[in-house]
This record gives structure tokens, C-alpha cells and sequence, in this order.
């Protein structure tokens, strides 16, 4: 069977008026379908580029991307994407805007109207379904995209720092319930963060990504047994391997 | 008005040259039935040329709005063509579409288009890069993309053309009528003038500016309606619930 993606030496170069900016050099990566990926790497070095490239919203200068084995020519759909602001339409409420996922792919509305509160539950917003994005906070935006790019079950998750705007607290819950989401669907999942531990603590496998251009510096193995729980992160494992990342990162004058 | 009734009495000026209020209140009650008729008839070339005119201002910003290449052809002889004071060409109209209430509806027409046009081709291109390449990932076609994520996003933008024609209107179906018409109150200001009944052209000044504020009220009262969840509402509606 194909791999559920896989990216090939690409490389990205905006070209503007200003001059040009080189923003990814030759990153090559791929994913197995279920696995888990977590991209690390300094502010500006091209993730949320790179998530775009892989969903076919931008394409890049070189290289090639392929999704289940064919090229990506196009905005990819089998795809739920979480962007880095939680663009919400401030027109509908909460509810609505989960369903434009819905609307747009001319599901049932009736069934998925259950599903969608179902995830509001999940996420903690329960009775904010008739709230318009104004009356949220931007944490709580945020959790509605996720839920929004989560109700139509897709096989592939692009998330470019979803929780990069909760507390702390939240952030784990939420960590906790997208691993056992995961765990019960088994989705191919690129996460995009600035936090090695929310990496370590989700991923199969972590990539390190270098200052502009962004280059892959370095790609970890998780192995720590799964389910992980909060207990996961007191390990003493899990800590020499945020410490492993995190000297990796600084070796290259990237710190987050 | 007080200022009006002091300048009245500071320059005893004769009320065929400036009327007192009070003068021009008691003209209403004397000429009712006629000033309602010429009313109704202005109100009824400006609201079929708002009926015209409005749709059709949409309807060409969203084919412009589909069409880059179409609006970079189009667009420069639309802005030179509202370069051309309407007034101008209004005598044109009369040969082409005679006096009746036909031309008025062209003229109104014509000063209403192009605010119109403009503010919603602005509001059809603001949709943030990042909602349109979400509703990609969901597979959404052109038509979806347009009336799921650009039409809502351009209304904020429409109203506020649409309250700029709701004042130019009322000036286009008065230039209308001046061009040739046997009612309405451009007409009835004509006559006024001719016949020096200040008090009649103060009424029917008065009544201008009033189908002008109604048209105004109407487009702000919809937006207030259709646009709660908009920034400018909100904040109106906040300052009216702390005062
Ligand atoms: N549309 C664009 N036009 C020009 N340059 C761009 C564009 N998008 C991104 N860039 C540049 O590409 C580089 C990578 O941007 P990108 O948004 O992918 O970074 P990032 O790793 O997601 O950063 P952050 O962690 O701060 O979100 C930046 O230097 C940015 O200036
Ligand atoms: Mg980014």
C-alpha cells in the first residue's frame, strides 16, 4: 500500500517585490497511514508553509508531494486542517461554523448536527453552540476549528499549532482527548508546535526543522508505550528526550 | 430654529424671501393632498430606480469580482464614466426614454450603481487567504466558495454603499424631473420657483431631504437586522445598551 504522505525534496522560495525569500530546502519526509508526525522548529522557519504545501494550497518551488500515493495538484479534500488562527466565520455561530465542514461536502446535516455536539462536549464547550466567535475567546475559537476540522472523520489531520493560544492546563486535557481520538480512529496526524513536551507527548515521531530555510535537521522516535498519560510526562524518558530535542534545536541556534 | 426665527426678526426680512418656520408648518397643512401627491410620485421614481439600480450594482460586482480580466477592461470606463457629471448626460436620457418615469429610473439608476458597485467589489475580495483555503480542504466549489465565504463577507461593505445611495437617490429623480416632468417634486419646486411661493419650495425642500433620511433609516435599520454579528453594529449596539 502507498504511504498516507510523502514529500520529496521540496523546496519553497516566495518570490514578492521585496525580494525573495527562500523558506524550505529540500525537506523529504513521509508518514505510514495512522502514524503520528509532530513538526518542531523556530518561528519562521516554514511548518505552516510546509502544512500548506502538503495540503495542495500552495505548491512548491521543487520537489514532489504525493497523499495515498497520488501527486497533489490541487487543494487535497480527505483532509481536516487546522490553521494557525482559528478562522472562524463571524457570521455563524459556533454550531454553524462546525457544519460548514458539513454544508460544504453535502453530508447529512441532521446526523453530523449530533456529531458536532458531541465534539463541543469533547472539547469543552458544551451550551456555546448558539455563541457567535465574538463572544469566544481566542482559546476557545481555536478548540472550535479543531472541532470543526474533526467532524467529518477525515483520514488525514494538518494542525499548525492548534493549542498554541490555551492554558496549560486546558492544553493537556485537550492533548489527552486528540491522542485518544487518534487512538480510536486512527488518523494520519501532522502537528505543527513550539512546545517539545506537547511533541514528545503526542508524536511517533518528531521533526526537527532548522532557521530559514527550513531544513529537516533531525527526525526522534518516540517510543513510549500509548496510551500516555499525564504520569507519561514524569518519566524520566520522556524527559531525557525533551532535553535531546531541545539541545538538537539549540545546536542549530533555533530555540523556540 | 431659533437661530432661523432670529435672523427673521434681526433682518425683518419679508417672508417671500425667507418664510418663519411656524409659515412654512402651516404651508403642510394648506397644501396637503398636493404635496403628497407630488411626494408619492418622487418616492415611487426613487424607489423603482433603487430597485433597479441596487441589484443591478451587485449583479455586475460579483461578475467583475468572478472575472479579474473582465474587471481590468471594464472597470476604468466605469470610473471614467461616473467622471461624467450625471447631470450632463441627463438631457441625452430625455431624447432616449422621453419624459416619462422612465428616465428618472435611469438616472436614479446611474447615481446609484456605482457606490454600490464599488463597495461590494471590495467586500467580495476581503475574504481573509486563510477562509478561502479552508473551505478548499472541504472540496468546496467556485459557486460554494462564492455564496458560502464571499457573499456574507461583502455585506458590511454593500451597506455602506448602499447607505450612500440611499442619499443620492433622491437628487437623482429631482435632476429627473427637472429635465421635463408634470409631477413630482422637482416639478413642484419648479413652479414653486417660477411663481416665487417660498413657503412651497421650503415644503418641498423639507420633503426631498425626508424621502433622502427615510431611504437612509431603511438601509440602516436592514444592516442593523442582517449584520448583528459585525463590529460596527455591535459597537452601536453596546453604546446603546450603556447609555
Ligand atoms: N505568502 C508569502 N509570501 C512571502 N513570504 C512568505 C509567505 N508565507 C510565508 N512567507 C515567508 O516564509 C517563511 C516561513 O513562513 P511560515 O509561515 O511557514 O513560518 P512558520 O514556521 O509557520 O512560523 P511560525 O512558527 O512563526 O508560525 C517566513 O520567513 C515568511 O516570511
Ligand atoms: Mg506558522
Amino acid at each position: 500500500m502507498a504511504r498516507a504522505i510523502e514529500l520529496h525534496d521540496i523546496g519553497m522560495v516566495f518570490a514578492s517585490r521585496q525580494g525573495s525569500v527562500h523558506a524550505l530546502d529540500e525537506v523529504s519526509f513521509g508518514a505510514e497511514a495512522g502514524e503520528f508526525l509532530c513538526i518542531v522548529g523556530p518561528s519562521g522557519c516554514g511548518k505552516t508553509t510546509l502544512l500548506k504545501i502538503l495540503a495542495g494550497l500552495l505548491f512548491a518551488s521543487t520537489g514532489t508531494v504525493q497523499v495515498n500515493g497520488e501527486s497533489v495538484r490541487g487543494p487535497i479534500s480527505n483532509v481536516g486542517m487546522v490553521f494557525q488562527s482559528p478562522v472562524l466565520m463571524p457570521w455563524r455561530t459556533v454550531l454553524d461554523n462546525i457544519m460548514l465542514q458539513v454544508e460544504v461536502r453535502n453530508l447529512d446535516r441532521g446526523k453530523y448536527r449530533q456529531v458536532a455536539l458531541g465534539l463541543l462536549q469533547l472539547v469543552g464547550l458544551a451550551g456555546f453552540e448558539r455563541k457567535y466567535p465574538y463572544q469566544l475567546s481566542g482559546g476557545m475559537q481555536q478548540r472550535v476549528s479543531i472541532c470543526r476540522a474533526l467532524i467529518h472523520d477525515p483520514a488525514l489531520l494538518l494542525m499548525d499549532e492548534p493549542f498554541g493560544a490555551i492554558d496549560a492546563l486546558t492544553r493537556e486535557q485537550m492533548n489527552l482527548e486528540l491522542q485518544r481520538i487518534w487512538l480510536d480512529h486512527k488518523k494520519t496526524v501532522v502537528f505543527v508546535t513550539h512546545s517539545i513536551p506537547e511533541a514528545v507527548f503526542l508524536a511517533d515521531r518528531v521533526l526537527v526543522m532548522s532557521a530559514r530555510p527550513g531544513r529537516l535537521l533531525k527526525v526522534f522516535d518516540v517510543e513510549l508505550p500509548r496510551p500516555r498519560t499525564l504520569e507519561t510526562m514524569a518519566e524520566p524518558r520522556f524527559s531525557r528526550m525533551v532535553t535531546h530535542i531541545r539541545r538538537e534545536m539549540q545546536a542549530h541556534g533555533g530555540l523556540e | 430654529m431659533s437661530l432661523w426665527y432670529l435672523v427673521i426678526a434681526m433682518t425683518r426680512i419679508s417672508d417671500s424671501i425667507l418664510p418663519a418656520p411656524h409659515q412654512v408648518a402651516f404651508e403642510f397643512l394648506d397644501k396637503y393632498a398636493l404635496l403628497v401627491r407630488h411626494t408619492l410620485i418622487t418616492l415611487q421614481e426613487v424607489a423603482l430606480g433603487l430597485l433597479v439600480g441596487v441589484p443591478l450594482g451587485v449583479a455586475s460586482a460579483v461578475v467583475l469580482v468572478w472575472s479579474p480580466a473582465l474587471e481590468r477592461a471594464i472597470m476604468p470606463w466605469v470610473v471614467f464614466l461616473q467622471n461624467v457629471p450625471k447631470i450632463v448626460v441627463a438631457p441625452l436620457f430625455v431624447i432616449w426614454f422621453g419624459f416619462g418615469i422612465g428616465t428618472k429610473i435611469v438616472i436614479v439608476c446611474m447615481l446609484v450603481i456605482f457606490p454600490i458597485l464599488v463597495t461590494t467589489i471590495v467586500g467580495l475580495k476581503s475574504v481573509e487567504p486563510d477562509m478561502l483555503d479552508l473551505i478548499r480542504t472541504m472540496g468546496a466549489s467556485k459557486w460554494q466558495v462564492f455564496y458560502k465565504a464571499r457573499l456574507p463577507g461583502a455585506l458590511p461593505s454593500f451597506f455602506s454603499g448602499l447607505k450612500l445611495s440611499a442619499t443620492f437617490a433622491a437628487i437623482g429623480a429631482i435632476v429627473g424631473e427637472w429635465m421635463g416632468a408634470d409631477a413630482g417634486l422637482g416639478y413642484y419646486l419648479l413652479v414653486a420657483q417660477h411663481n416665487v411661493q417660498t413657503k412651497a419650495l421650503f415644503a418641498s425642500i423639507v420633503l426631498v431631504a425626508v424621502i433622502g433620511l427615510l431611504l437612509y433609516q431603511l438601509a440602516v435599520v436592514s444592516e442593523r437586522v442582517l449584520l448583528r454579528w459585525h463590529v460596527s453594529v455591535r459597537e452601536e449596539e453596546t453604546r446603546r445598551v450603556r447609555a
